[in-house]
Formats: structure tokens, C-alpha cells, sequence
């Protein structure tokens, strides 16, 4: 089987293939770049050796800087005291940010490598925010564009749909789908295969770290890879922990009663559902220890059109919208 | 021989005829110089007059307007009350004593009792029967307001229809117009679906032979999960058959 799933998200790209055995193969790139600037051939030199000793993935960009790219972009940031770029803002790309393009696509390119012209590739897109104003058709057709230049058949479908495929088979794809992820969180309500409402709200991962960062003057980059070691929404161990747990619960408790809000807005287009559903989590921010138990306290004083039979984690929140996303690839 | 005149002759109501007969008067008209004296009558009127002013004003200040010797008119109503009242109770008594006495009046009595009775039932019925013809008619008549109020609503209403169906006479020209013309709904421009439409180009900012010169130097990370990917195509070919187009 040939089809490719990609996630592309603001934080992470991850593509999934299914392997020669059967088995499906998932590739992971962080999505962060940061560029070093020699000052000097001398300089130039030393840096380049010094990124090759510490096994840094980078790029050699033909000014002659340096561009350290994934989970490393991040570590020389905050050796440099100072941010990670990212070539996606808040979910998509922007011609105002067009500087950050070619390593998207060189990051993108080093994971799915060449395509053969005949392979269908369906990329995930994120839904139109309802707290923000920003183009999602330009990031959706540019995505397109660059995927057909890469030699794949591309096809663009909702990240929170892509983790409904994936984890709502057994629930004969009826439920409710909410990828908590870096720029964005998008919720998709899905009857029987059907994607009825789709949106997104713009307080998610990103927010958690640059409040947090901002609330204790440190680099939001640091706060980033402090939370991603681990967070735990219980029990709080340092105060960078308890700043991210703060805001952990306001976006929790933010986008819950968007999608609330949201739902009854449109609840002459929801179908009346004749049992409880499923509602799935997924994306980086459900890692956190915890996660469901905010949820589920949130929910308690929350109104939901739709009731809901039990909260649940995908099976792997890194992966289920790229595996979403290979599924749709098969069909 | 003439009618003898009895002097001092009492009447039945106790009062004394001592003068005024025929004989006296004659007496009067012949004896002229037995008449009192007109200036002796002025005085004792005067005196008289005198007196009773004098009284007036004792019995002012004193507060009793009533005359020594006489009963109020109060007085006299309580006192014709009382009377009455105990003549009630007397007449009550005798009439639950009177058969006791008298078995001759038992059958009459038993006969008014009943007939008392019946009156009184008689009398209870009516006034139930008057209670509920009055709670009725109200609420006949709160019918009647409400019937009343939503007439005058729906006549009301009916004015209201007219003039919107006037209005819209005029609007339904309006309507064709701004039929034809693109709505927003929500932040999406929504126009008519077979209208020809702008086509939507996207410009890639990035020059054509932008990052070309670019060395990689990037390992990927891989994870391989067994899940039975194959079982799980399957199914979603079975639950959808073909990806939804959007």
C-alpha cells in the first residue's frame, strides 16, 4: 500500500507509511529551526564542527549560517538566551513568515523523501479558528502545492476528523474528536463518518508557554522543554510546573466552554444523538498527567449539547492524526 | 236651675279642671278686677326668662345638656333596647318552657320548629346557590375581560398584518434584488452557486530556486508500531467506503 499520512502541525511533523511487514512507520521531526550567524570563515569553521560533534541536525544555508533545525533548535535557543523559530504560526504558514518556507520544506522533504507522482497523501489541516482571523485556504493550498512539487497526490483533510478515523473505528466513527496541539486546538463532532461541525481556538500550547514564560521572565522556549519533559497537573514540583499547570486549566477550561458555546450555536446542524458519545483527546498537551481528570472537571460544570459517555486519550496522541491521516491515505 | 259644676274635677288623666269651666270664664268676664296686673305679668315673664338663661349656662358648664328630670334620647334607646332584649329572652324562655307547660301547644310548636328548620335548609341552599351563581358569574366575567382584551389584540394584529402585507408589496422587488446579490453568513461570502466566480490563485512567495543550495544535515527519528493497520483500513472501507470530499 503506497498512500502516505502526514500531520503537520505547528510543533511536530510526523509522516506514517505502512512498512513492508505490514506494520505502519511513523517519522518524527520537531517543527523548530534556529539560525547561527558566523561572524567569521574561522567562526563558520568551529561552528560547523561543533554542530556535527554534538549530532545536531542542521542545515547549511547558502549565506553561509548555520540552521539548527528540530528538538536541537530549541536547546540552542535557550543556550543563546534567546527564541526557536517556527516555520508554522499558530497551525498554518504565512506569506509574512516566507523566510521560515524552505526549512519547512526541507523538514518536510527529509521525512517523506521523493514521491513517485502516483501516491496519495492526505495532510491534515487545522479548521477555521472561531477566536482568530487568519487564512487557513492560503496555508491549505500553499501545503498542496509544495506536497504535488514533492512528487505526492495531496489532499488535505481536518486534523480533529484525521483523529476520528484513527480512534473511532470502534465507535463506528460517531463521537467527538479535540487535538490539543502547540498552536491550535481543533474539535471536530463526527456521526457515523460524517464531520458535522469543525473549528479550532488559538489558546493552546504556544499561549501555555509564553504566559508562563512571561510570568516568570524566562524563555518560553525553556518552558516548552520543561513541559514537554513531563508535566504533572496534580502535583506541582517546580515553580515553572505550577505556572504551566495554571495555564494548563485556563485553556482547558477555555476551550471546553468555546466548544460548549460553539455546539449550541450550531446545534440545529448536530443530529440528535440517540447514545452518549465518546469524546477523544489527543495531541501533545494530553500528555500531561491528569489531563482527563481536568477534563472531566471541566465537563462536570460545563453544558454540553451532547452528552458524553467517557473521556479517552488516543492511543498514542503524537501519532493518531498522522495515522488518521495514513487510514484516509488507503481508502 | 242651672248644671252643677263640679270645682276641682279630676279627668282620667290625673289633671285638675280647678278653672276654664264655662262658670269661671263667666266669672272672669264679669269680675274684671280679679285680671293680674299686666306690669306684675311683665316682671314674672322677665324673671322667668332670666332663670332659664341662668340654667342654660349652669348646665353648659357642667356639661349635661339634658334637662333636670328628663331622659336623653340615647337613654332613651338604650332603655327601649334593653326592654326589647329582655322581651326576646322572656319569649325565647317561654317557648322552650311553653311545651312543658302547655302540651297542647307541643304539636304547634314541633310544627314551626320543622317549618324553621326547612326555612333555615331552604335559606342555606340559597345562599350556596348564591355563592357559587356569584363566584361563576365573575369568572363569566374575567372570561368575558379576557375574550374582550384578546379581541381587541387580534383586531390589532390584523391592522398590523395589513400594513406588513402593504409593506411587503413594495419589498418583494427588493427581495429579487438582494437575491442576486452575494450574502454573508458568519465571515463566508455566500453567492449563488452557478454565478461565475473569481477563481482563487495562490501565489508561493518563495522564489523558484529558493533554498536549492541548502545542505541538510538531519537524521530522522522512526517508530514502527504493529497495530494491524491492514484490519484497521478494512473497517474504515466498510464505515466509509470512499474519504468525504469537502
Amino acid at each position: 500500500m503506497k498512500g502516505v499520512g502526514l500531520d503537520i502541525g505547528t510543533n511536530m511533523l510526523v509522516a506514517a507509511t505502512i512498512g513492508e511487514d505490514g506494520s505502519t512507520v511513523f517519522k518524527m521531526q520537531r517543527d523548530a529551526f534556529y539560525r547561527i550567524i558566523p561572524k567569521s570563515e574561522v567562526n563558520r569553521n568551529s561552528i560547523k564542527k561543533a554542530l556535527d560533534k554534538r549530532g545536531f541536525n542542521f542545515i547549511e544555508d547558502t549565506d553561509g549560517s548555520f540552521v539548527v533545525v528540530g528538538e536541537e533548535a530549541l536547546e540552542t535557543a535557550i543556550e543563546r538566551n534567546d527564541v526557536a523559530k517556527r516555520p508554522l504560526r499558530r497551525g498554518v504558514i504565512s506569506p509574512k513568515e516566507k523566510d521560515s518556507l524552505p526549512m519547512l520544506k526541507i523538514l518536510i522533504e527529509n521525512l517523506l523523501g521523493k514521491g513517485d507522482g502516483d501516491t496519495n497523501l492526505i495532510y491534515s489541516v487545522p479548521a477555521r479558528p472561531i477566536d482568530g482571523v487568519f487564512d487557513i485556504v492560503y496555508h491549505t493550498e500553499m501545503m498542496g502545492s509544495y506536497l504535488s512539487q514533492m512528487g505526492y497526490r495531496p489532499q488535505p483533510i481536518n486534523e480533529a476528523y484525521a483523529i476520528g478515523l484513527s480512534e473511532l473505528l470502534e465507535e463506528g466513527l460517531t463521537g467527538i474528536c479535540i487535538s490539543f496541539g502547540a498552536g491550535m486546538v481543533n474539535t471536530s463532532v463526527i456521526h457515523q463518518g460524517d464531520s458535522l461541525v469543525e473549528f479550532s481556538t488559538t489558546r493552546a500550547g504556544d499561549f501555555i508557554d509564553m504566559s508562563a514564560g512571561h510570568a516568570l521572565d524566562i524563555s518560553p522556549s525553556l518552558v516548552q522543554l520543561e513541559k514537554e519533559s513531563g508535566v504533572d497537573l496534580t502535583n506541582h514540583s517546580t515553580k515553572i510546573m505550577e505556572a504551566v499547570s495554571v495555564y494548563y486549566g485556563s485553556v482547558i477550561k477555555y476551550t471546553l466552554e468555546n466548544i460548549a458555546f460553539e455546539l449550541i450555536r450550531r446545534k440545529k446542524d448536530l443530529p440528535i444523538f440517540r447514545e452518549d458519545v465518546v469524546l477523544v483527546v489527543s495531541g501533545g498537551l494530553s500528555l500531561a498527567k491528569g489531563f482527563n481528570a481536568k477534563i472531566r472537571e471541566v465537563l462536570a460544570v460545563t453544558e454540553l449539547p451532547i452528552k458524553i459517555s467517557e473521556i479517552r486519550k488516543a492511543g498514542d496522541p503524537m501519532t493518531a492524526v498522522a495515522n488518521g491521516c495514513l487510514l484516509a491515505a488507503q481508502l | 236651675m242651672g248644671i252643677p259644676y263640679k270645682k276641682q274635677f279630676v279627668k282620667s288623666d290625673g289633671r285638675k279642671l280647678t278653672r276654664s269651666g264655662p262658670r269661671d270664664m263667666q266669672a272672669r268676664v264679669s269680675g274684671g278686677g280679679n285680671t293680674p296686673d299686666e306690669s306684675l305679668v311683665s316682671i314674672l315673664t322677665d324673671q322667668i326668662a332670666e332663670l332659664k338663661a341662668e340654667m342654660i349656662a349652669l348646665r353648659s358648664r357642667s356639661g349635661d345638656s339634658t334637662p333636670a328630670g328628663f331622659f336623653s334620647p340615647e337613654q332613651v334607646d338604650d332603655e327601649i333596647r334593653r326592654a326589647v332584649e329582655s322581651a326576646v329572652a322572656e319569649a325565647a324562655i317561654a317557648l322552650k318552657t311553653g311545651p312543658n307547660q302547655d302540651s297542647d301547644l307541643l304539636p304547634l310548636v314541633k310544627e314551626y320548629k320543622s317549618q324553621i328548620l326547612a326555612l333555615q335548609k331552604g335559606n342555606d341552599d340559597l345562599t350556596r346557590l348564591h355563592a357559587v351563581i356569584v363566584k361563576e358569574n365573575s369568572t363569566v366575567k374575567e372570561n368575558i375581560k379576557k375574550l374582550e382584551a384578546e379581541l381587541v389584540d387580534v383586531i390589532e394584529l390584523r391592522k398590523q398584518i395589513a400594513v406588513l402585507e402593504q409593506d411587503l408589496a413594495g419589498k418583494k422587488e427588493t427581495i429579487e434584488i438582494l437575491k442576486s446579490q452575494p450574502a454573508i453568513v458568519g465571515n463566508e461570502i455566500v453567492t449563488d452557486p452557478d454565478r461565475p466566480q473569481m477563481e482563487q490563485l495562490f501565489v508561493d512567495p518563495l522564489d523558484k530556486d529558493s533554498g536549492k543550495g541548502m545542505k541538510p544535515s538531519i537524521s530522522i527519528e522512526t517508530v514502527t508500531n504493529d497495530d494491524g493497520v491492514n484490519d484497521k483500513v478494512d473497517k474504515l472501507r466498510g464505515l466509509l467506503g470512499k474519504l468525504p470530499k469537502k
